[in-house]
This record gives structure tokens, sequence and C-alpha cells, in this order.
């Protein structure tokens, strides 16, 4: 995209941003995203981290406007190289995704078409934005499956989802996002059980996938580990809110919010190695309690029934995003400095 | 693909195989033929005349080979009734039936899966509500009360159409109506509800993730996937329009296939009613046949397994 | 601890379960057999946990239904409490079914929606056992205590729990019958993260107290470090390598252990280690390569691991590791 904007520049902000999704008629209204903003810059890699429900997911599908049946944006900007994507028209808005901002989805076993070719849905946005065609088109597709590191791509061309695997079928819906040079890509983590070796693979094709185009990451995740591997910054969601925002260093070594230190402390297996199983009394810390039914938010902070720090205030008065630094805030009305 | 297609091809030659063995050993169990065929005055001497011509005193197994034998020279003996051979009787019947049947298969299939797609499409309109009530009451209204109201309406008392019979296209237009309100109603809502499922696919949402039109991701991608289970349901359907088509060729005095064997169970005509269970079978496997071969077009996954 | 006697609760040796492709009717299909489970031998002491790991298709949860008895080993043997488990039938196999149960993955589909918590938690006891409708309720309440679980809640249905309660009504469901044996496979796989913990507290907490034996089978390798007295290997329906905890995690000697465990998520940013990439996908059970099963994928694959199946290397400590680099000869070219 031919923007004014350098390489360190905003490209994308999110702005107040509130999303519910209307159930049983509107009598249920279930808040997942309240109130969300945060900025991400050219080349940048933003970990959103969260349980179910934390609205991460609900977040990234916003910001494309793919919003689930019965769900609206009831507020808030996104400001994509700053033009907002909640009031563009959907016409204007189809142009922009897949070609500005491509996103992965969770299971790329089920992302794509089982009965066509799977050369032929990674042509689809060339074909679609840049009105590619022909042996032009086929060989472009041919070129980016074997920049995906998909091998002997011209024979992978003519083959269909069910016949290859699952690690192949990532690497070309890899190859289908960046397909048009994107700026963005948003990539929603696999939440199904998945092998340590897939999962590493998944992050390894999405540093090349950075590193080749330079384009910005949006990587939704439960996994801390995630973010430690992958991220610059880190953004910990809660019932639809941002906990905290911070760089991902000092997320680690100076979490503020006591949701982020609780969820550092559940980590299983990242103790020093002599602690395993020394003390057969030892136990992993835990949150105690449920994360709160988005249907009926609690009049304070959110997180204030599970916390340890909570008094009167924080379970009648939402805490207000406090910075502590530069590019560090955490919403809470006692976070550790 | 070729392979695929000598497996249920072979699997076909397999199942008509035994439906002549039914048919067979059916007709051998409903009743001594005999008894029909010869005068009730009738003695002993007579009756076991006509079991010899009839080869009815030989062994079983002996019968069934010199059945199958005739049957595969198109030889199946001549239609006690009408005192022609059977393959002239069902012949000329059949034509109707095939007439009839592929009017109202056309008819349910076009009007099924367009009516299906729009209240897709438009899930909890005005329109999809509508569509779904008409299908409940198509579905739910037998075939001859539906043939007796039209024939009221539309020939008795506005006088379009003819009553009954054969002959123009007119004559056509309400027995294939009548015929196709059943299944065009089943095919309407698998239609919706596979389009629907197919909708709310992660494919889908991948498709849209990358601006693909609406129209391109409606028509190319979920339709065709939603049509898998219609093609399914819509070869059984035109296997049921079959038993549908007895009813309505009574109702409309259609002179078809259907009609033709309620009158040959009523006579006990039975070389014509074996030969005529036959002909359906052979009709419904290979339709199945057929079916497979779409299912092999339509969907890799079987092409290649 | 007091509860804890040595010896193996559980023996299993050179178990193995091989499928037969048998020839289709119609379709010309490679006639042949799937070694899921291919000579796998392994101990598990009372009172101790063993953790099962390695990528999809390795043969792990095979290995989990042939010691639930769902289905039948095509050789070798399993032996519970010293008696032979294989040829076991009537009063010995429902004995030896009482004392093994199993927690699965998923908690949402694993409990039938339509019976009430108490029907489902005491149903094990209710089907093998003559009892009164008195003591079955008692003995449902004192289980769902033990698992934390509010017995007042017994007569509500699965879909009015949360995820993490779920699993605890599909633990004391397992733990009604006092087995003295649990598999568990993925017990935590779907639930999230300040849920898993909590659970596997629980899991810990009802180890000590009963003396149980866990079979753990999780991809999840923090999980496994955090819980398993000693960890079990698989690849390709055999175990590369079997040892201590400890050891396995912080000196893994099979070069498939050192790539799954350099696969793990680092615990800081600061943690990112270099990662020891697998190239390629697992090959087929249905024709494993030669030699040894894992050198198509390996980095340090050399000429002799074509030829010959690598023999089992006893290493210090209770390790052992097939691998052709463990043999000094064969790696000296002697």
């Amino acid at each position: 995209m031919g923007g004014t904007s350098t390489k360190d520049g905003v490209l994308l902000e999110v702005r107040d941003l509130e999303m519910s999704i209307f159930a049983d008629g509107g009598n249920r209204i279930v808040r997942a995203v309240n109130g969300l903003s945060f900025t991400l810059r050219r080349g940048r890699t933003m970990g959103i981290i969260g349980e179910s429900g934390s609205g991460k997911s609900m977040t990234s599908l916003s910001i494309l406007r793919l919003l689930p049946r019965g769900a609206r944006i009831l507020g808030g900007q996104v400001l994509f190289d700053g033009r907002d994507l909640v009031s563009l028209a959907e016409r204007d808005l189809r142009r922009m995704r897949g070609r500005h901002i491509a996103m992965i989805l969770q299971d790329p076993m089920v992302s794509l078409d089982p009965l066509y070719r799977v050369g032929d849905q990674v042509a689809e946005p060339l074909r679609t934005h840049q009105g590619m065609g022909g042996d032009a088109l086929r060989a472009r597709v041919i070129e980016l499956l074997g920049a995906v590191g998909i091998p002997a791509p011209e024979s992978r061309f003519n083959q269909y989802p069910h016949q290859m695997s699952g690690g192949m079928l990532q690497r070309i819906v890899g190859a289908a996002a960046i397909s048009c040079g994107p700026e963005l890509l948003i990539a929603d983590e696999p939440t199904t059980a998945l092998d340590p070796t897939v999962q590493a693979q998944y992050l390894d094709l999405l540093e090349e996938l950075q590193q080749r185009t330079g384009l910005a990451l949006i990587v939704i995740t439960h996994d801390l580990g995630v973010a430690a591997r992958l991220c610059d910054d880190v953004i910990v969601m809660y019932a639809g809110r941002a906990a905290e925002k911070a760089p991902v260093r000092t997320l680690f070594e100076r979490p503020a919010h006591p949701y982020t230190q609780a969820l550092l402390s559940t980590l299983p297996g990242r103790r020093a190695p002599d602690d395993i199983k020394v003390d057969a009394h030892k136990r992993l810390p835990t949150i105690e309690g449920q994360p709160p039914d988005l249907a009926a938010l609690p009049p304070g902070c959110p997180f204030a029934p599970r916390c340890p720090r909570a008094d009167a205030k924080c379970r009648t008065e939402m805490p207000p995003e406090v910075s502590l630094a530069t590019d560090h805030s955490a919403a809470c009305w006692y976070p550790t400095t | 693909m070729v392979s695929f297609f000598l497996h249920r091809l072979r699997l076909a030659l397999i199942t008509i195989f035994g439906v002549t063995l039914l048919v067979f050993i059916a007709a051998r169990l409903s009743g001594d033929v005999v008894y029909t065929l010869v005068d009730a005055s009738a003695g002993q001497e007579e009756i076991d005349k006509m079991r010899r011509q009839l080869d009815l005193d030989k062994p079983v197994w002996l019968q069934y080979i010199s059945y199958v034998g005739h049957v595969a020279r198109g030889d199946f003996g001549r239609s006690i009734r009408y005192q022609r051979p059977v393959v002239e009787v069902i012949a000329e019947r059949i034509q109707k039936t095939v007439q009839l049947g592929l009017a109202a298969f056309a008819v349910a299939v076009s009007l099924g899966i367009s009516l299906g797609i729009l209240a897709a499409r438009t899930r909890g309109s005005l329109i999809d509500r509508a569509a779904r009530t008409l299908a409940v009451l198509a579905q739910s209204m037998p075939h001859f009360w539906i043939g007796i109201m039209a024939i009221l309406i539309f020939a008795v008392i506005l006088r379009w159409l003819p009553t009954s019979g054969s002959g123009t296209w007119q004559h056509l237009v309400m027995p294939a109506l009548t015929l196709a309100t059943f299944p065009m109603a089943a095919i309407m809502r698998i239609t919706r509800s596979s389009m629907l499922e197919t909708l709310d696919a992660e494919y889908v949402k991948f498709l849209r993730v990358k601006g693909l039109a609406e129209r391109l991701i409606v028509w190319k991608h979920a339709l065709r996937n939603a049509l898998i289970p219609v093609v399914a349901l819509s070869g059984i359907q035109l296997g049921n329009l079959l038993g549908g088509a007895v009813i309505v060729e009574t109702v409309f005095s259609w002179p078809g296939l259907g009609n033709l064997m309620v009158e040959s169970i009523v006579s006990r005509d039975y070389p014509v009613i074996q030969s005529g269970v036959l002909m359906i079978a052979v009709f419904l496997i290979t339709l199945n046949f057929l079916v497979d071969l779409v299912f092999g077009v339509i969907d890799p996954r079987i092409r290649y397994n | 601890m007091s509860t804890i006697t040595p010896g193996p609760l559980l023996a299993v040796e050179k178990l193995q379960k091989h499928y037969a492709q048998s020839r289709s009717m119609f379709l010309r299909t490679q006639a042949g057999v799937v070694k899921a489970v291919d000579g796998v031998s392994f101990q598990v002491p009372v009172g101790a946990t063993l953790g099962l790991v390695g990528e999809s298709g390795c043969g792990k949860s095979t290995t989990a239904r042939l010691l639930l008895r769902l289905e039948d080993p095509t050789g070798g043997r399993i032996q519970f409490d010293g008696k032979d488990v294989h040829g076991a039938v009537g009063p010995a196999l429902r004995d030896y079914r009482t004392n093994v149960q199993a927690v699965f993955q998923d908690p949402y589909s694993s409990l039938n929606p339509r019976m009430r918590v108490a029907g489902i938690i005491g149903e094990p006891l209710s089907a093998n056992r003559a009892i009164s409708a008195g003591e079955l309720r008692d003995a449902v309440a004192e289980v769902m205590q033990t698992v934390g679980l509010n017995p007042q809640s017994a007569q509500r249905f699965p879909h009015e729990f949360s995820g993490g309660q779920r699993q605890r009504i599909a633990i004391a469901r397992s733990l009604i019958l006092r087995p003295r044996l649990l598999v568990l496979d993925e017990p935590v796989s779907a639930l999230d993260v300040s849920i898993r913990a909590q659970i596997l507290n629980l899991l810990m907490d009802l180890q000590e107290q009963f003396g149980l034996s866990y079979l753990l089978i999780s991809h999840d390798l923090d999980v496994i470090a955090e819980m398993c007295n000693e960890i079990a290997v698989m690849y390709l329906g055999q175990i590369a390598e079997i040892g201590p905890a400890a050891e396995i995690v912080d000196n893994p000697r099979h070069p498939y252990t050192q790539a799954l465990f350099s696969a793990r998520l680092p615990a800081h940013p600061d943690g990112v280690s270099a990662r020891i990439r697998l190239t390629g996908d697992i090959p087929s059970p249905l024709n494993p390569p030669s030699g040894c099963r894992f050198r198509t994928r390996c980095p340090q694959v050399m000429p002799v691991c074509a030829e010959r199946v690598p023999p089992v290397t006893h290493l210090p400590n209770g390790h052992l590791a097939s691998c052709h680099l463990l043999n000094e000869s064969v790696v000296l070219g002697v």
C-alpha cells in the first residue's frame, strides 16, 4: 500500500472497541469486547493472550468485521493505515481482506474447501484482488508454494486438501494468506490438541512469513510461551478488556496486573529442573474460581472475584488503565510497580 | 476414477442378481398360481396339465435357472390377462411413467434446490419461514388428497385442465405437480439445512478472509459442498416417485406402470407383476449407480479413495 | 506416602497390536499390516506416574486402549499385580476392569448429557455390584467431595457445569470403584490454563491420598514433565527412549526425544533456544522404514540406521534408549 507512513509508523490503531453478541433474540447480551484500545506498528508482532471467553478471538474477528451471527460492533474505531474499518462500506472492506489484512484461522485441516485443488485456493485472492489469471497466476502460485516450504510445488498444486498432511495444509493456508502481500497478518492459534512439533513448525512458519514480507503480525493465543517465543508486545485480555499491555520482556519481568502474575505462575513444568518431583507435596499455583459470565459482568473489576488483592473499591468501580512506563499499562487499582 | 466406476458397477450387478432371486422366491410364496389360471370347475387333470405346461412340477432350483435364463434372453413370459408378451405390455406403460416421473422430478429438483438456497440465504426472514411452512404442509398431505383437490379446483371449477387421462401436455400438468410436491419439499428442506451448515463452515470463513465476493463464495464453494447430501436425497426421492406414481396414476387414470401394477395385482397376472418388480428394481439400482457416479464427480475425496 | 509399596503394579512386555489390512473384495488394495504398537515394554510402580509422549500416530492411544482391554493385543504380555491380564475372562477380567479406570480428554463429549451427575458418577458402581439406593447415594456423595464437587449438585446435568467441573465429574466416575490404576488420556488438554493447574493438583492429591498409579498420555510436554516419575517417548509404535523424568527432560539421549523437547515453548523471552527441526511427516505405520524407524527424519542419520534395528542401550539411572549413536563401536566405525 503506497502510504506515506514510515517503516516504524503506526499500521493499526484500535480505539475503544466494543462488541456484543445478542443471543436468544436479544434477551442475552454477551459482552465479548469491552472498550479495547491498542496500537500496532508496521512490522511488529503483537500477542493477544487470554483464556476462552477473554474476547481475544472476537477482537481479531472484529478487526476484519467477520462477526458471528448476532454480533454487533457497538462502538469504537479500527484505524488501519488511517482508514476506519468499522465505518467502511462492506464492498470496500472486502477489498481490504486478503489484500491488506490477511488471517490464518485456528484449524488448517478445515480451512480449505475439500472440493477444490489447493493451488486454485491459493490463487483465489490473486485472481480477486489483482486480476491475475492464466499461466502468470499459476506460476505465481507455484512460487508462493515454494516460498512457504512446500517441496515439489508443481505437483502439489493439483492436489486436494484430503491428500495432504496437517503440516502441509498449514503451509498452504499460509501461502494463501500472504499471496497478495498484506501489511497485517492475524494468526489465530490452533486450540485443538496439537503436537509440540507441529506447533513449533507453525510458529516457525509465521516467523518466516514475517521475515519474508515484513508484515505486522497479531498472534491470538492462550499460551504465554507463544508470546515469549514470538512477540514484541503483549496484551493480556480478561473478560473482553485489556488487563495489561506491555513489551514482552517487561511483561515477563515486571508484570503489574495480578491476573498476569497469576497466569505466569500457573505455567506448568517451566520451573528449575531440579524442582521436578523433589517434593511430593509441591503443588502448582492456581487461580481459584471461574472466569466471569460475559452476559452478567460484575460492576467493578471483572477479575475482582478471583483476585487476592481485591477490596471493596475493586468490586464496585471499574479500574482505569494506568500507565506505568512507556508502552506499559495495567487496568488495576493496585498494580505492582 | 475408472477403478471407482468399475467397483460401483460390480456392486450394481451383484445387487441385480440378488433381486432376481428375491422376486422369484416372492412369487413362489404368494400362493399356487395354477389355481388362478384355471376355471373354478377344472378337474385335477386339467390342473396338472397346466402345472406341467408352466414347468411348475420341476424342482425349484431348476425353475429358477430356467427363469434367469429366460430373463437373460429378454423373454419375460406372456401376460395372462392381456395374452401378449409381457415385454410389450410393460414397454408401452413404462414410457408413460417415465414421462410423468421425469417431469415431476425436474420440477421437484429445480424448485426444491432454488427454494432451499433462497431460504438459507434469507435465514429467519418471512421468505424462509413461508418456505418452511409450505414444505411441512407439502410433506404432510397425501398424494391422493392433493390430486383430488387439484382435480376439483383446476378441472371441475376453473376448467383450465382436463380431469384425467393422457395425450396432451395439459394432461401432464396436474399429475406431475401432484407427484412433485413431496420430493420437492424434502429436497428444499435438506438443501436449506445443508446450505446453512456449509455457510457456517470454517473454509467458508477463510474464503471471506481472503476477500472473495459473496457470490463466488455461495455459488462456487458453498453450493457445491451443500449439494452432496442433496444428490443423495434426490436419488432416494426419485425412487420414492415410483411409489407415489402408483397412487397418482390411479387418481388421474394415467396409463403408466403404476396403474398396470395395480391392475395386475388385482387380476393376479403374475408374469407381469414379477417382471414389473424386476424392472423397478433394475431402475432403482441403475439410479443408485448414477448417484454414486455423480458423487464421484462432485467430491474428490470419494473419487480418490 | 505410607501406602506405597515397592514393585510394579502394571508390567507391560513386548506389547504388540498389528491390524491386518485385508484385501478388499473388489479393489486391488495393498494387503499389509499396520503396526500400531510394535513391541512396547514398560512398568508402572504402585503410586507412581508413567508419562507416554509422542506425536499423533505414534501409538500412545492404542497402547491405552490395549491396557483398558478395549482391544486385544496381537502379541506380548500385560501383567497387573503379578497376574496375566491377557487371557483374563469372567470374574478375573471384571476384577481387572474395576482396578483400571480411565479419564479422557474431552469433558464435553465423555459425559452423557441426558444423565444426571449422580447417575453418571454412580453408574460403574451400580452396574458392577448389587447395592442399595442409599449406599449408592452415599458413595456418590463421598467421591464428589473427594474431587472437590459439592454433593448438593448431584441432581444436576453435565451442561450446568464448567469444563473444569466436568473433568472433576469424569474423575469422580473413574474413582468410585476404588481402582488402583488410572489411564489419563490428555486429561487437561481441553481446559483453560488457569483451570488446568486445578485439575493437575487434584490428580496429585488423589495419587497421594489413595496411592494411585497413573499412566498419563499427553502431547503437552510441560504437563508430562510436571506430573511424571518416568517418561516413555514413543515413535511409530515403539519406545525410542524411557527413563526417570529428570533424565528424559534434562538429559535426553535419543535424537527424537531431543527434537521433541526442543520444540517446547520457552518460559521466558530469553529462553528461546535453538530448536532441532524435524523435516518431513511421520512415515506410515503400514510400511515403516527399515532399521531405525526414526532415520527418515533424524538429523544425525548414519548409513547403519537403514541396515540395522538399533538395540536398547542401558544408560545410568535406569535410562534406556534405542539409538545407534549410543553404541560406541558403531559410531567409531569399529
